[in-house]
């Protein structure tokens, strides 16, 4: 059933045309095809002169042929050799001409191999990042020698000192794998992210912030969203893995992104870490083309992974997109290897906390102080017990920063005021740890797989239809809550197949590209705007001409209020919509849109109606809906839909009920 | 037609600005609020949204750039790199005498177990004067933070 998917998103993802125009002036490209005929001239020389003049290199070639260890899958793994084509050759997925040592490596597994034994014979330095060729590719150096069992009189070991300092600098003695969860706000971000972090042996839980994390991310420098967007899924971008320390990347998540944390820590055996970083080492100085949806961040680490333990076969479960939460859970499906799992709250996070905890007096003391409507010693505060005032200059504090960071107050008189703040909390006789959030009850690794199934039966207009919907990713409003963001919404890629049972007609019914509905509660404290923007193709009743389909872009923006679990909100909607069966064949509407989605255990419901003015000769386009849907358990929800429409002065029903399988 | 696409094509630039708050573009200081410390930070940070770095920060990657080689830092430079990168947290623990930053600062400076209830107390008398303005630099911090551990009996002895 899956499969049926791949064209679409073949297309999508390989977007070759796309790609080539915006990479007309690539300079990495060009860099990249100079680096190519130079290591092929290179190569060449070393080829030619090697097999001839060095015997015990010959019986290596020799024996590795024979026990066939270009075919070894560990090899594969090391390059990133996959299948490609119907006669089951062979190509790296490694682009850069810096990662191959054979003219035609990325091809030939075979030839590489014998590249790179007959590499390690040499003194000389390799030219790009000045080692010895040992030390430059050590994880296959070191896999080799353990193979072929390098007889170190013949062939010399290198000390590589820049790899062992760097090493012994990382020290690690456990590896974690860390989810930032998604941030709707960034196209590569979307679906969350995922990094490693290398912990010293022994270190404690609290010295965390001191270990360090290797990343993969793609080097964009670009301003323009849409040319982000694009060059982004279609791999227009140069992925590199770095290396910093831990405490960088939690500033920037927790604190700058308002992106919890969860820590995953693994069970990984030392010579495993060893091979981990050996790798990495490796892969250090090249770049692989960035993909957001597959060859992306959490992709790559599930490359790192199965280096390090030859037995896990991660990659090869996401052959069209790898979900970052869904790339988590094939980790921990893995018998054993979760040691401990543990909960970074961002910064917003905690914030929310903190007012909660506090008195409904100093909550507005506090959100005084911030805002410069209090000073910082006013004589309020001096009347307060020390422990309340503590609280009111933190939370002030906190929520000054909040402010600062999300830019929505002047910086030049934020930054003297929030000195003040720290000052005056420092004065008061009372050290304690802020209060921290409760660990949410349900992980994101224990949410529902984020591709979608649904199939679903009902009546348009009084007509039956049998309906097929697929999607790829991520989590609608009403799909089951556990593990996601309350009020946030990510539909891509949603495809839905109709087919009409008295006319036997079958017809694309839907191709949503993007969907995103961002609810974000609105209080005294959080000034929060809800917004949402699709666009995709659906299918539209106009006047006289059936249901034609066209393609739509909305977009609106609002505010929500929230009561517990429930949130009702407003926004503004504007759409457009483009079709030849249009009567002006484009047209623009605006109108509002009201809705209440709420939720009972397993059950949710969403109500909802729009009215929209359009700019065409239709009467006011206007619908009502009302979507209830009961997770039943963790991977499949039970949905229905009631809607009443109108379109072009045509009012009609819509109902069906719908069974949703999550994968 | 081609005016269709063009209109679609401009509306889905809207509307994904819009799902676009932020520039990729890092900020290039080394933390929000306070100076933080010039040449050594800013390597190191400039990076926002996850999966996308700026420009600047390519060269850590892996190679040699100021205090850090192949992105580990020098053993010499980790306390004043990690103080350049957390000031905004640090101030903020400093001032509540407690906190996870304040710890590890604890921690890279030698600070035993059984003294840092003492150090975290010390940073807290002495905020006003260890955050002297906003545009205190790390280096400024360490300097105050340990002129008064140097006056102070239990913990001069991890000074100097």
């Amino acid at each position: 059933m899956y499969r049926f998917m791949i064209p679409a998103f073949r297309l999508l993802a390989s977007g070759g045309i796309i790609r080539s125009i915006f990479q007309a002036d690539g300079t990495p490209n060009q860099r990249n095809r100079i680096r190519l005929i130079w290591f092929v001239a290179a190569g060449l020389l070393l080829s030619t002169t090697a097999a001839s003049a060095n015997p015990y290199l010959d019986e290596l070639i020799q024996r590795a042929r024979e026990q066939g260890l270009a075919e070894h899958s560990y090899w594969h793994r090391l390059l990133y050799y996959k299948e490609s084509g119907l006669l089951g050759e062979v190509r790296s997925e490694a682009e850069d001409p810096g990662f191959f040592l054979a003219p035609m490596g990325r091809l030939d597994p075979q030839a590489e191999l014998e590249a790179n034994l007959a590499a390690f014979f040499r003194v000389d330095a390799e030219p790009i990042t000045k080692q010895p060729f040992q030390c430059r590719f050590i994880g296959r150096y070191h896999w080799l020698k353990e193979q072929l069992d390098f007889d170190p009189e013949r062939l010399p070991p290198h000390a590589c000192e820049q790899f062992q300092t760097w090493y012994n600098g990382i020290n690690p003695g456990q590896v974690t794998l860390v989810f930032a969860a998604d941030y709707v706000n960034s196209p590569s971000s979307m679906f969350g992210h995922t990094l490693l972090r290398l912990d010293p042996p022994g270190q404690a839980e609290d010295s965390r912030l001191l270990s360090y994390a290797i990343n993969y991310a793609a080097n964009a420098d670009e301003s323009n969203s849409l040319v982000f967007a694009i060059k982004g899924l279609t791999g227009g971008y140069p992925g590199q893995f770095s290396v910093m320390p831990y405490y960088e990347k939690v500033k920037e998540y927790n604190d700058w992104e308002n992106r919890d944390l969860w820590e995953y820590q693994l069970t990984l055996e030392p010579d495993e870490i060893q091979r981990l970083l050996r790798h990495a080492w490796e892969l250090g100085p090249i770049s692989f083309d960035y993909y957001f949806l597959h060859e992306n961040c959490s992709f790559r680490l599930l490359g790192l992974l199965e280096a390090a333990r030859p037995g896990l076969n991660l990659t090869e479960r996401f052959d069209l997109w790898a979900i970052p939460t869904d790339t988590v859970r094939a980790v921990l499906a893995e018998e054993g290897l979760l040691r401990k799992v543990v909960y970074r709250p961002a910064a917003s996070t905690v914030l929310q906390h903190q007012v909660e905890s506090v008195p409904a007096e100093v909550q507005e003391l506090a959100r005084e102080l911030a805002l410069g409507k209090l000073p910082v010693n006013a004589s309020q505060l001096q009347k307060l017990p020390d422990f309340e005032r503590a609280q009111a200059y933190e939370v002030a504090y906190a929520y000054l920063y909040y402010l600062f960071l999300g830019r929505d107050v002047d910086p030049e008189l934020a930054k003297p005021r929030m000195r003040q703040l720290l000052v005056a909390r420092s004065r008061v006789p009372i050290s304690r740890e802020r209060p921290q959030p409760p660990v949410p009850a349900v992980r994101p690794d224990e949410g529902h797989d984020t591709a979608r199934i649904a199939l679903a039966g009902g009546q348009f207009d009084r007509q039956d239809f049998i309906e097929l919907r697929l999607r790829p990713a991520y989590h609608d409003l009403l799909d089951p809550a556990p593990g996601y963001k309350h009020g946030a919404q990510i539909n891509f890629l949603d495809l839905a197949f109709r087919h009409w049972t008295e006319t036997g007609n079958t017809q694309l019914e839907a191709l949503t590209l993007v969907d995103i509905f961002s609810l974000s509660p609105r209080d005294r404290f959080f000034r929060k705007t809800s917004w949402n923007a699709s666009f995709g193709f659906e299918r539209q009743v106009v006047k006289d001409e059936g249901r034609p389909l066209v393609f739509s872009a909305g977009s609106g923006g609002g505010y929500t209020l929230g009561f517990g679990d429930t949130l009702l909100y407003a926004s503004v909607q504007t759409r457009l919509q483009a079709g030849e069966k249009l009567p002006d064949h484009v047209r623009a509407g605006a109108g509002p849109q009201a809705g209440l989605l709420t939720g009972y255990g397993p059950l949710r419901v969403l109500l909802s109606a729009e009215v929209l003015w359009y700019s065409d000769d239709s009467s006011p386009q206007w619908a009502a809906r009302l979507e209830p849907r009961l997770a039943l358990g963790r991977q499949f929800a039970l949905g229905a839909l009631a809607e009443r429409r109108q379109d072009y002065g045509k009012e009609y029903n819509q109902f069906s009920v719908s069974l949703r399988w999550y994968r | 037609m081609k005016r269709i696409i063009v209109v679609a094509g401009l509306l889905g630039a809207l509307a994904m600005g819009t799902a676009q708050a932020r520039d990729n573009t890092g900020c290039g200081a080394g933390t929000m609020i306070w100076q933080g410390q010039k040449g050594i930070a800013p390597q190191v940070l400039a990076v926002t949204t996850n999966g996308t770095f700026g420009n600047q920060t390519f060269g850590i990657t892996f190679g040699t750039l100021g205090c850090t080689q192949d992105g580990v830092v020098g053993e010499g430079k980790k306390l004043s790199m990690y103080t350049g990168s957390n000031m905004d947290r640090l101030a903020q623990d400093m001032s509540v005498g407690h906190g996870e930053s304040l710890n590890v600062l604890a921690e890279l400076m030698g600070v035993e177990q059984q003294d840092k209830a003492a150090f975290f107390e010390l940073a807290k008398l002495n905020f006003s004067e260890i955050f002297s303005s906003e545009a205190v630099t790390a280096q400024d911090v360490l300097n105050t933070l340990q002129a008064a551990m140097a006056q102070d009996a239990t913990l001069s002895r991890y000074v100097g």
